[in-house]
């Protein structure tokens, strides 16, 4: 088990002359034995920050450090990583025992007998005891996934790499895989990090997890503080599901003035967006599940008419639409208002975030929750 | 469903299934017309006059002889010779070409500079014809012509040696056709996954571990299919020996099918030519079927 330090790493491509730079100055720690999710939209760059990790990829600039030692110019096989690929990249001429036994062999001076107990007692441990035998083409999507975590316990590596490694599971499979590999991680207290587009996988599995947009961390938290503290726009439009809602707003003393609704908020609020911004235009944000819809207009709430009634089981989601803006609300499940009805929205002011519309960050990013994020330096650097 | 529905539908399903398969026999007819006219005639026929003593001027008057022909081959010392000389040429080209193209892929695909015009160079000879190759190696192997000067060092009078002509022959063979082994091999190792290199680099795996526990054995299909259809090729030399030797010196490069030559268009025997044609065309198919066993043993 080791830490992962990330020092100011950079990872610039150039394909013939056209530089796109992946990875910007990302400093970031990995605690040892923590499970750590990197999630952000395709592109973003997580991917490549992880196979720098590996040493897969080179780094352009910065510092890894895999425990004590800067890998930055170790090979791959000499970082002590197992890695599980998101389309498995498992030896498809091999046995599944042979894919598992292979990093084995070539790591370590154990004997055959030896490697093959620790080959099945895992093959085991994944429940594909009766499968050593066969070749990955004749297994099913979900025992080549299996196989390819396998691979990578059996080695007992000092840090574990999963590049979206369930992305390619139908749903359901995915939810069990999910647990699985976090009971696993729970077990095995090995470093790992997990890279995932999916923020369901972010939010359930992780101990933290990096919100990553275009080579840059957003932010860095538990998922609760990344989901009720969203230090810029990106991460509170990125994390939760259904997104946050949000509306353009400019601030006239204490009150938000949207296209076709006013909120007034307090003094404590109304400073903080003051101390934060100057007056320039601003974007309000908040949450479906923090909404509530009532009949009746009133005061602080927001005039709107239901465009769309969606069942999603236990809860309903209603889109509804103001002036300018499309709104959504989630509501208990029985509560099923008409289509075409006007409503009005009401929601806690300490439910809401404001934005500045110019840098995205969020003003009330403190204020909103009691711990504050580890982001500094205008939400880009991470190092804890 | 009613009754009616049923005879609806099988009347559109029939009618479907006839259109479908008129559509299948005219995609198939340009084909079918050329196998029959040009290969399935000639067969039936060849199998015909291979039961006679044929009369070439005089067709008619060609003697049955029965199996006489094939009894012939049974004695027949220089068709041995020449099987054997076949064989040994197969055994010095296709192992030759299927380890060459195998390099040659593996370094060229490592992106080193001038990789295209690597691709263009190994495959240019492939698409030249015989006849240039053979008075070019002729010229090349100290016959007479320009090179001679040059190359006499090297080669000596390789054609005019009985035990080097065949390897001689062979090397020419090697230089002309191991282009087209490369393009092959070198798609296959190109189709390779990336990902397996980068999960073998995780295990440990070096670059010679990697070549031979990942490259050639996901190469393993394209080079089963290299050495099957170079021995299918290479078994039927014709060209090389008709070109650069005359299937001498002393006979030591008359080939099976050169072989068959000389019967057919110089001695004119073509109801024994016929036979031998036949005894060549069963040992080919019992390779095929070999090679073809071993396929699917290795695939599966």
């Amino acid at each position: 088990m080791s830490e992962i330090t990330c020092t100011d790493v950079s990872k610039l491509y150039d394909p013939k002359g056209n530089s796109i730079l992946a990875v910007d100055e990302v400093s970031l720690t990995i605690r040892d034995g923590e499970f750590l999710t990197i999630v952000g939209p395709s592109g973003s760059g997580k991917s490549t920050l992880l196979r720098m990790i590996a040493g897969l990829e080179d780094i352009t600039d910065g510092e890894i450090r895999i425990g004590d030692r800067v890998v930055n110019d170790v090979p791959p096989q000499r970082r002590d990583v197992a890695m599980v690929f998101q389309n498995y990249a498992l030896y498809p001429h091999m046995s599944v025992q042979k894919n598992m036994s292979y990093g084995l062999k070539l790591t370590t001076d154990l004997s055959t007998e030896e490697i093959n107990q620790r080959v099945e007692e895992t093959a085991e441990m994944m429940g594909i005891g009766d499968q050593l035998e066969k070749k990955p083409g004749s297994l099913s999507g979900g025992q080549q996934q299996r196989v390819a975590t396998g691979r990578a316990i059996v080695r007992d590596p000092e840090v574990f790499l999963f590049d979206e490694p369930l992305s390619n599971l139908d749903a359901k499979l995915r939810m069990s895989m999910r647990t699985e590999l976090q009971r696993l991680q729970e077990d095995l207290e090995t470093t790992s990090v997990y890279v995932t587009h999916d923020q369901t996988e972010a939010m359930t599995m992780s101990d933290r997890i990096v919100i990553f947009d275009e080579g840059e961390i957003q932010q860095v938290g538990t998922p609760e503080e990344v989901y009720a503290n969203p230090t810029n726009r990106f991460v509170a439009d990125f994390i939760g599901s259904p997104s946050m809602n949000f509306a353009t707003v400019e601030m006239e003393g204490n009150v938000l003035i949207g296209a076709d609704f006013e909120y007034r908020v307090s003094d404590r609020i109304a400073d903080r967006v003051r101390e934060g911004d100057g007056g320039a235009e601003l974007e309000l944000g908040i949450r479906p599940e923090d909404v509530t819809v009532e009949a009746e207009p009133g005061d602080n709430r927001i005039p709107v008419t239901l465009d769309v009634v969606e069942h999603e089981g236990s809860d309903n989601y209603l889109y509804l639409v103001s002036e300018d803006v499309e709104w959504t609300v989630r509501v208990p499940g029985d509560r099923r208002p008409e289509e075409g009805s006007r409503l009005h929205l009401e929601f806690p002011e300490s439910e809401l975030h404001v934005f500045d519309r110019a840098s995205g960050e969020n003003l009330l990013a403190e204020e909103t929750t009691e711990k504050p994020t580890a982001v500094t330096d205008g939400g880009r650097s991470a190092e804890e | 469903m009613s009754t009616s529905d049923h005879r609806l539908l099988d009347r559109l399903g029939g009618d479907y299934v006839d259109r479908e398969t008129i559509e299948g026999l005219l995609f198939a007819a340009p084909y079918l017309i050329v196998f029959v006219v040009f290969l399935a005639v000639p067969l039936v026929y060849g199998l015909y006059m291979s039961f006679f003593e044929w009369n070439f001027l005089n067709p008619d008057q060609s003697e049955f002889v029965g199996l006489e022909n094939y009894r012939t081959i049974i004695a027949d010392g220089r068709f041995h010779t020449a099987l054997l000389q076949t064989f040994y040429f197969v055994f010095l080209t296709v192992p030759a070409m299927t380890v060459l193209g195998v390099v040659m892929a593996l370094g060229v695909n490592r992106g080193i500079k001038g990789t295209r015009f690597l691709q263009f160079a190994y495959f240019v000879p492939y698409v030249t014809t015989v006849s240039i190759v053979g008075l070019l190696w002729v010229q090349m192997y100290g016959a007479n012509g320009v090179f001679t000067q040059y190359t006499a060092w090297l080669f000596g009078r390789v054609l005019s040696d009985t035990s080097l002509a065949m390897p001689g022959l062979a090397l020419t063979t090697v230089w002309w056709q191991v282009g087209f082994f490369f393009a092959i091999l070198l798609a296959a190792r190109q189709s390779v996954p990336e990902h397996l290199y980068e999960a073998a680099k995780l295990d440990g795996a070096g670059t010679i571990r990697m070549t031979w526990d990942i490259t050639i054995p996901q190469m393993k299909n394209s080079i089963i299919f290299c050495v099957i259809a170079g021995t299918i090729l290479q078994f039927q030399v014709f060209g090389q020996p008709f070109v650069m030797t005359d299937g001498g010196p002393a006979g030591s490069t008359e080939t099976a099918v050169f072989y068959l030559y000389e019967l057919g268009f110089r001695t004119f025997d073509l109801g024994y030519g016929a036979a031998v044609g036949y005894v060549i065309m069963v040992i080919l198919i019992a390779i095929s079927l070999v090679n073809y066993y071993v396929i699917e043993e290795t695939v599966n």
